[in-house]
């Protein structure tokens, strides 16, 4: 089952083409992570699923229809982005940031309504700013700022999530707390979660599904077991790597096969 | 912050934003009624505020009221309000408290476009000269877009664009000066100082056209304009058509603008340091066009009631009142801005 796919999508800024024809299909209710080394077209992909790019060729399918025919804010109602830098308008609190996540569902002359009021209280909740809401985004740390905007992106309220390296300038622990909200939102909300991310580790140990790219063409999909592979890693990253099981969850670890100095 | 919200109308506010604002109404009111009183012969209030609505009270208060005095200080109210939701357009869009029209040329540009229909057509209606203004004003913003443009408006060559294009239309409307008859070029220098001086109703019924025109459209995209301050990424996921709100809400800056310049000439900093007063004292996260409005009819009705009061041979025009106040905090900004702090 899929909500989200592209066909053929040929993607690109201007008359650079950064992604070249690739046929994506993100399972519905799972967490998909797609990886790959940098300028690899992963974040372009990510763009033309939110509508935010229009591919050149192909087409890009929200609920098989083609998203450029949708609306912007239907489009708005269903897919959900934390992009890579948002920027918070300054002096606005946690509970004014995630509130704004409602404005898909508003109009100019309707009253804010209980769902808005609903789904701020909620998204407050599912990630533990509820003791912090009046805080101001400016002044809190990393962690908790990248929280708000997540919970931004949930009181919005839509089936299908979806960030851009959410764990980025995020020290480990946050990074950590991060994942773990995301694999809460998908176990116990359902909702469809596509990230982006650099940390192999990480994907590999919280998304159901992986998508590798390379040089702008899909490498490699699938399950992360049958995706990381040392043939993959050497092929995609051009990184010679061992890949061991998680000590911890048994999910693929990919670990560099030279020591410090010793490269290739 | 604590939300009011009023009525069926959906309107949202903060309670502190609302309070600033009829704190600023009243203000306006007071200030509208002192400047109805002020001057040389003695009227009463109520006579004063008779007058003014059109209700005959005898000479002398008819005419100095309610031919001179009202339409003076209701220029400056409505021009001031233009002024004020121009620069908050320009700020919010563009993510910088320089950006304001009298900073990147497009009230220079509307002044070069009233200035060269004075000289090209002898005009001496104000709505031919406020069409010169305003069609100056759009091609001058043309100009800048075109010339900032690289996928996308980059916001410091917008401003750096505009203050070049700026100069050259002060040098289109210098040029103009020196060709035209001098009865015209008197005319054309005076207005071009910028001042609510000799204001008729004339001048006011301009103003409420364009701001009962604009006003709607750029209150209705207001949510827009809020969601777009959190980056074109973000606005976009949230369901914003950025490209078109972006384009309705520079358009209506511009006009608001280039209204402004038309009625009275080109005034400046107020529609530079209005907004960021109005942003101060709502302490609203993001851009505040109402109070804005309301800050930018108290500055200038203010400046001009200082502007009057002075001794007669200091008698000043406002535009030279306003630069005055305005330079100073545009210096503290640019120190602000140079010390890495937030702006």
């Amino acid at each position: 089952m899929t909500r989200l796919e592209t066909r053929g999508a040929v993607i690109g800024y201007g008359d650079t083409t950064i992604v070249h024809g690739v046929d994506v299909e993100v399972p519905d209710g799972r967490i998909t992570a797609i990886v790959g080394p940098n300028g690899c077209g992963k974040s372009t992909l990510l763009r033309a699923l939110v509508r935010l790019l229009s591919p050149s060729q192909g087409t890009v399918l929200l609920d098989g229809e083609d998203i450029h025919r949708i609306p912007t804010r239907e489009v708005a109602r269903r897919v959900g982005l934390l992009p890579q830098s948002p920027i918070a308008p300054a002096g606005i609190t946690v509970k004014e940031l995630v509130a704004r996540g409602r404005t898909p569902h508003q109009k100019v002359l309707r009253p804010w309504s209980a769902a808005d009021e609903m789904a701020v209280t909620s998204a407050l909740h599912s990630t533990a700013l509820t003791s912090i809401q009046d805080a101001v985004v400016d002044e809190l740390s990393g962690g908790q700022r990248q929280r708000a905007w997540i919970a931004m992106t949930l009181a919005q309220d839509t089936p299908l999530m979806i960030l851009d390296e959410p764990t980025t300038y995020l020290d480990i622990a946050h990074q950590y707390d991060v994942m773990d909200l995301l694999h809460h939102l998908n176990e116990r909300q359902g909702r469809t979660i596509i990230m982006v991310v650099h940390d192999l580790h990480q994907a590999a140990r919280y998304a159901h599904h992986v998508i590798a790219m390379r040089d702008g063409v899909v490498a490699a999909a699938g399950d992360p077991r049958d995706v990381f592979t040392e043939d993959l890693i050497r092929e995609v990253f051009a990184l010679e790597a061992r890949v061991i099981p998680d000590p911890v969850t048994g999910t693929p670890m990919v670990v560099p096969a030279h020591g410090p100095g010793g490269a290739r | 912050m604590r939300i009011l919200r009023i009525g069926p109308l959906g309107i949202t506010t903060h309670r502190r934003t609302f309070a600033v604002g009829v704190v600023l109404l009243a203000a306006l009111a007071a200030l509208l009624v002192f400047s109805l009183m002020q001057g040389q012969s003695d009227i009463s209030i109520l006579d004063s505020i008779k007058a003014a609505v059109g209700v005959s009270v005898g000479p002398p208060a008819d005419f100095i009221v309610g031919q001179v005095r009202a339409p003076r200080a209701l220029t400056a109210i409505l021009v001031g309000a233009m002024l004020g939701v121009s620069g908050a357009i320009l700020q919010s869009l563009t993510r910088n408290p320089l950006a304001s029209p009298d900073f990147i040329g497009i009230s220079m540009g509307a002044g070069a476009g009233a200035v060269m229909t004075i000289w090209l057509i002898g005009a001496t209606s104000l709505w031919v000269t406020a069409a010169g203004a305003i069609v100056g004003a759009l091609v001058t913003a043309a100009l800048i877009l075109a010339l900032s443009w690289r996928r996308g408006i980059v916001p410091l060559r917008l401003i750096l664009a505009g203050i070049g294009i700026g100069f050259v239309a002060q040098a289109l409307s210098q040029y103009a000066l020196t060709r035209m008859d001098v009865h015209d070029a008197g005319n054309a220098l005076g207005w071009l100082v910028g001042s609510v001086t000799g204001r008729t109703w004339t001048h006011v019924t301009v103003c409420a056209v364009v701001l009962a025109v604009l006003l709607p459209v750029v209150l209705w995209n207001a949510r827009a304009l809020r969601t777009m301050e959190m980056g074109d990424d973000a606005a976009r996921a949230l369901g914003i058509p950025v490209g078109s709100a972006r384009s309705i809400l520079a358009v209506c800056s511009v006009l608001l603008a280039a209204g402004a310049v038309a009625v009275t000439g080109p005034i400046g900093f107020i529609a530079l340091v209005a907004p960021a007063i109005a942003l101060r004292l709502t302490r609203n996260a993001g851009v505040t066009l109402l109070p804005s409005a309301l800050m930018g009819a108290l500055l200038l009705l203010a400046s001009d009631q200082v502007a009057q009061m002075m001794p007669a041979t200091l008698q000043l025009p406002v535009g030279v009142f306003t630069a005055a106040v305005g330079a100073p905090y545009l210096m503290w900004l640019v120190w602000r801005a140079s010390r890495g702090g937030p702006s």
